[in-house]
């Protein structure tokens, strides 16, 4: 990269999000859109639910916008690692996965508009000798209201 | 005046030791201010440390401990908590029953100040890199020991490697 990156790049550039490019929900459908996370080799994240309630699980966050409502996203299943001498497991992601997100278009949205859906993702990642401070990314998602 | 290699470094480098240790002048949670100046004459041990670092939370308790068992030989036991809320702090510290001062590095530079050179872990800031570290300084205010994370392998969240040194170092009674 040319230039002096700002020192806020470097955590951000552990995990990268990947919105799915073309989505067409039908009015009145639950869609579940999978949102792609892909972690830098050597680290993980904090996943979710965590279960020391101190750490911090990865979170997205996306708002609605128009006719298109947002429910709770779905974390896949955690991988469990344990640190040396510690008595309790870590439940973390690493590698690549996906965090579904349930979006449901109104029956009475336009065929054709498209709408972008705003949120971030927050996250907390470490690697096998050191933890980076949380950082959060900016998501966006467009979902396109496809004919009946 | 203590020589470098005096004290063998546990992950096969030695940074900062042999250093004075930076001055510093910080909050702690109890509302005490806490010198660096103030510390001279004692024995201190210093964690650097954050609510949400999963290798803090492995070693809070061992740390905890070993303020309660050193502290009858005179030790300071101080945790410096790196950029957090005073309240998130507050509440962790309660889980973690921890009763040593923690002061709050609430811009992070001073822990920066303590940090190894940028060679080390170079694609870190320098606070990540001294989260989870543990540092002795003698009574004179010099670096004796610093843990810091090479691998996995090398966390000591029971704190063994500390307490070795802290017995190496500590005038026989």
């Amino acid at each position: 990269m040319l230039g002096a990156a700002p020192a806020d790049v470097l955590a951000l550039e552990v995990v990268s999000v990947l919105p799915p490019p073309n989505v067409e929900v039908k009015p009145g459908v639950v869609a579940r859109i999978a949102i792609q996370v892909v972690v830098k080799p050597g680290y993980h994240v904090q996943a979710n639910p965590v279960e020391n309630p101190s750490l911090i699980p990865i979170t997205l966050k996306i708002d609605g916008a128009g006719p298109v409502s947002v429910g709770e996203p779905l974390y896949p299943a955690a991988k469990r690692l344990r640190l040396p001498g510690d008595s309790h497991d870590l439940v973390v992601y690493d590698g690549a996965f996906a965090i579904a997100l349930p979006v449901k278009v109104g029956r009475d949205a336009t065929a054709g508009t498209t709408i972008p859906l705003k949120g971030s993702l927050r996250y907390q990642a470490c690697n096998d000798s050191h933890c980076l401070f949380p950082a959060t990314l900016p998501v966006v998602i467009s979902v396109k209201v496809a004919t009946r | 005046m203590l020589l470098a290699w005096s004290l063998p470094a546990a992950a096969g480098w030695n940074y900062r030791i042999g250093e004075l240790a930076p001055e510093f002048q910080l909050e702690a949670l109890d509302g005490n201010v806490y010198r660096s100046a103030e510390l001279k004459g004692k024995w201190v041990v210093v964690s650097f440390m954050t609510s949400w670092c999963p290798f803090c939370n492995a070693a809070a308790p061992h740390f905890e401990k070993l303020n309660q068992e050193y502290g009858k030989l005179g030790v300071k036991a101080l945790i410096v908590d790196v950029s957090e809320k005073p309240d998130i702090v507050s509440g962790w510290v309660a889980k973690q029953k921890l009763t040593c001062p923690v002061l709050l590095d609430s811009t992070g530079a001073v822990t920066t100040s303590y940090a190894p050179p940028p060679d080390f872990v170079p694609d870190l800031k320098r606070e990540e890199v001294m989260i989870a570290s543990f540092m002795i300084i003698d009574p004179e205010g010099t670096i004796r020991f610093l843990a810091l994370n090479e691998d996995l392998a090398s966390f000591d969240a029971r704190l063994i490697k500390l307490r070795a040194a802290l017995d190496r170092l500590l005038p026989k009674q």
